[in-house]
């Protein structure tokens, strides 16, 4: 630890999961998620660990399932259709208080919502972190086994492909996990105690247990955890000029480099702008993008899609500042890339456009 | 340390969650069977991982004291796989339905056999599904009429022991819940199996789909010189329309999944310059 590597984000995810104890990774080709697996599989083998490259997404999420509930570390990973069908046991492995880590390898930012709201049934939310270099792409993979273990929960990193194939300098840091406590939940065959089951419709709890929960209850429990997260787990975000910026753009995941970029242009020609880049997507940032809301005219977001993460936003600053979309769908032909829409030339004008509009006056 | 060994009885086994099964249900018949197993073998409760699916046999995992999961329609096997890749010291067993292995988790089971994953996956078939209320499922025989099949079932129904045969399980035996002590015996057999271990069991629903007559009629012992090391004769015999062989079909041994994964040593992927560059030279 400690040296200086040239690595690409997928080896760097891959390295931190090894170096975190991940004993057992599944997950099924689909790109740009593969380079993940072959990484994945030279480092758990480094380890002793086991990587299952599986039959299907649902036979991969349901085995890192399986050895979450024994207590060991575990990872999945997988993008788009992926998602849609691993969504099936990712909504009950909430339920089920099954503490893993998951790898969104996103092509674009279209499933920024499945990312944090997920796309399954029931009620549950995914502590989501969405790193934006190869270096933050290991940190925040350490900081998500540690967090998942910590809340017993799952957590989600919300890589992509430039990421993933992006070479970069970086060093792999130590990760002080010592206030983690023992899994007193986990399926680990300890001696001496009554056994416990792990069930979707009751999460875990010992034999003999009356007080173990029907699904209504789950659902209720569910609730609960997802407003003592939102209150408990740290909301992470990176701010820039916010102190003078009469707009700031808001953007995450390794778009937003691309977006503070742009920014930096815009200011050496004299424009206030400013930037929010949220590195938790779930929890959200708010103390941030309230304090940027609070002294700026307006907040431009920034995000290929739709306009997914404008919600929250907006949910967030709710109607004090205009909040604008200057984001869209953007890929380039072979669907797995950025596209047009980060290109330096159109993101500027983009947001320049914004900064101008706005200094009209009403 | 030599520990002072009590010896464990079926009451052991036996957790205080009863059966919400209908009376007569062929189910008693295998979770009489299956305490019974576990405690010929002696198994302590914390070894053992019993993993469920979605049906009314998918509630063993409550009537059982050892380890449990309770995971998803159909998926029960990679949940098992799983279990067992990250823990390979547990004893894991996988009590599922017709449908959960046959329909909805059809695509698990030939994998996991393939890998021969050290699981044993005792396959409950009722010929119906018992949980929704009398649909046919896809064991269910031509011409069964169901709700959902009022003019009969004109599809060709699963067979789940070719279908492990051919899928290179290396245990394939079946029983019959309304014959516990064999049943017990081929558990027994299944679990002490190094690899994957397939138990179908004829476990018929008496209150939608009552196939005991029917069984009753067509079961027939494998004959005493029966060559479990013989798979052809064993594909054979799994294809016999008008009987239904209980009993070992096929056993043999090959390298377990979990053990020779564990044992590949690192591949060395450093990324050297020099020998890089030297391609080019
Ligand atoms: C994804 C999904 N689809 C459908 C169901 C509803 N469902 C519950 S049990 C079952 C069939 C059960 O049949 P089988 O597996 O043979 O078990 P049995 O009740 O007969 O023991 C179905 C369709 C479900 N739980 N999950
Ligand atoms: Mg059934």
């Amino acid at each position: 630890m400690g040296d200086k590597q040239l690595i690409d984000g997928s080896k760097a995810i891959a390295h931190s999961a090894a170096l975190a104890g991940c004993r057992f990774y599944a997950s099924y080709p689909i790109q740009p998620n593969s380079h993940l697996i072959e990484e994945m599989t030279q480092e758990l083998a480094k380890i002793g660990g086991v990587t299952m490259n599986a039959e299907s997404e649902g036979e991969a999420i349901n085995m890192v399932w399986g050895a979450a509930a024994t207590g060991n570390r575990a990872m999945c990973s997988t993008t788009v259709t992926g998602m849609s069908l691993m969504h099936e046991a990712m909504s009950e492995m909430f339920a089920a208080e099954v503490a893993y880590v998951f790898v969104h390898m996103a092509r674009g930012q279209t499933e920024y919502r499945v990312g944090t709201r997920g796309g399954g049934h029931g009620e549950y939310r995914y502590i989501s972190y969405a790193p934006h270099t190869v270096q933050e792409a290991a940190d925040l993979t350490r900081l998500a086994f540690y967090t998942a273990d910590k809340f017993r929960t799952p957590v989600m990193i919300q890589a992509d492909y430039i990421l993933t194939h992006t070479v970069e300098a970086m060093e792999f840091h130590d990760f002080d996990e010592s206030d983690l406590k023992e899994k007193d939940w986990a399926i680990d065959g300890a001696k001496g105690r009554v056994p416990r089951i792990n069930s979707f419709i009751r999460g875990t709890y010992s034999l003999g247990d009356k007080s173990a929960m029907a699904y209504g209850e789950l659902q209720e429990r569910a609730m609960e955890r997802i407003a003592y997260l939102e209150e408990n787990v740290p909301s992470l975000a990176e701010t820039g000029h916010l102190d003078d910026a009469d707009l700031v753009v808001i953007s995450y995941g390794y778009v937003s480099r691309f977006a503070k970029y742009a920014v930096g242009l815009l200011r050496e020609e004299g424009m206030k702008i400013g930037f929010v880049r949220p590195i938790t997507m779930w929890p959200f940032p708010k103390k941030e993008v309230l304090e940027a809301a609070e002294k700026a005219k307006a907040l431009a977001v920034f995000e290929l899609n739709n306009g997914q993460m404008v919600d929250d936003v907006r949910l967030t600053v709710l109607g004090r500042v205009p909040v604008h979309f200057i984001g869209r769908i953007s890929q380039d032909d072979s669907g797995f890339g950025m596209g047009k829409a980060i290109e330096i030339p159109n993101l500027t004008a983009k947001i320049r456009e914004t900064y101008e509009q706005m200094k009209v006056p009403a | 340390m030599v520990e002072t060994a009590t010896k464990l009885v079926v009451k052991d086994y036996k957790s205080d969650v009863k059966p919400t099964w209908c009376p007569g249900c062929g189910d008693f018949g295998v979770l009489s069977a299956s305490l019974k197993a576990l405690a010929e073998l002696q198994l302590k409760k914390e070894d053992v991982v019993v993993v469920s699916g979605i049906g009314c046999s998918g509630r063993m995992t409550y009537f059982l004291t050892p380890y449990g999961m309770h995971g998803l329609h159909g998926r029960a096997i990679p949940l098992a796989t799983g279990v067992k890749f990250a823990n390979p010291d547990l004893t894991v067993l996988v009590m599922a339905g017709d449908g959960d292995l046959f329909s909805i988790g059809a695509g698990h089971l030939p994998h996991a056999a393939a890998r021969n994953v050290d699981i044993t996956v005792i396959c409950m078939d009722n010929q119906t599904y018992g949980l929704t209320k009398a649909q046919a499922s896809p064991t269910s025989k031509i011409g069964h009429t169901s709700k959902s099949t009022p003019h009969g079932v004109i599809s060709e129904p699963a067979n789940p022991v070719l279908t492990a045969l051919s899928s290179g399980a290396t245990f394939v035996a079946r029983g019959y819940s309304a014959k516990p002590p064999q049943l017990q015996d081929l558990i027994v057999r299944g679990i002490q199996h190094k690899g994957f271990a397939f138990v179908h069991v004829q476990s018929p629903c008496t209150e939608f789909h009552d196939t005991f007559d029917y069984y009753n009629e067509r079961i027939e012992q494998l004959p005493d010189d029966w060559d479990p090391s013989d798979r052809e004769a064993a594909i054979r015999l799994a294809l016999t329309d008008d009987r239904e062989y209980l009993g070992l079909f096929y056993q043999t041994e090959r390298p377990v999944y979990e053990t020779t994964a564990r044992e590949w040593a690192p591949i060395n992927d450093e990324f050297d310059v020099e020998t890089y560059l030297a391609q080019f030279a």
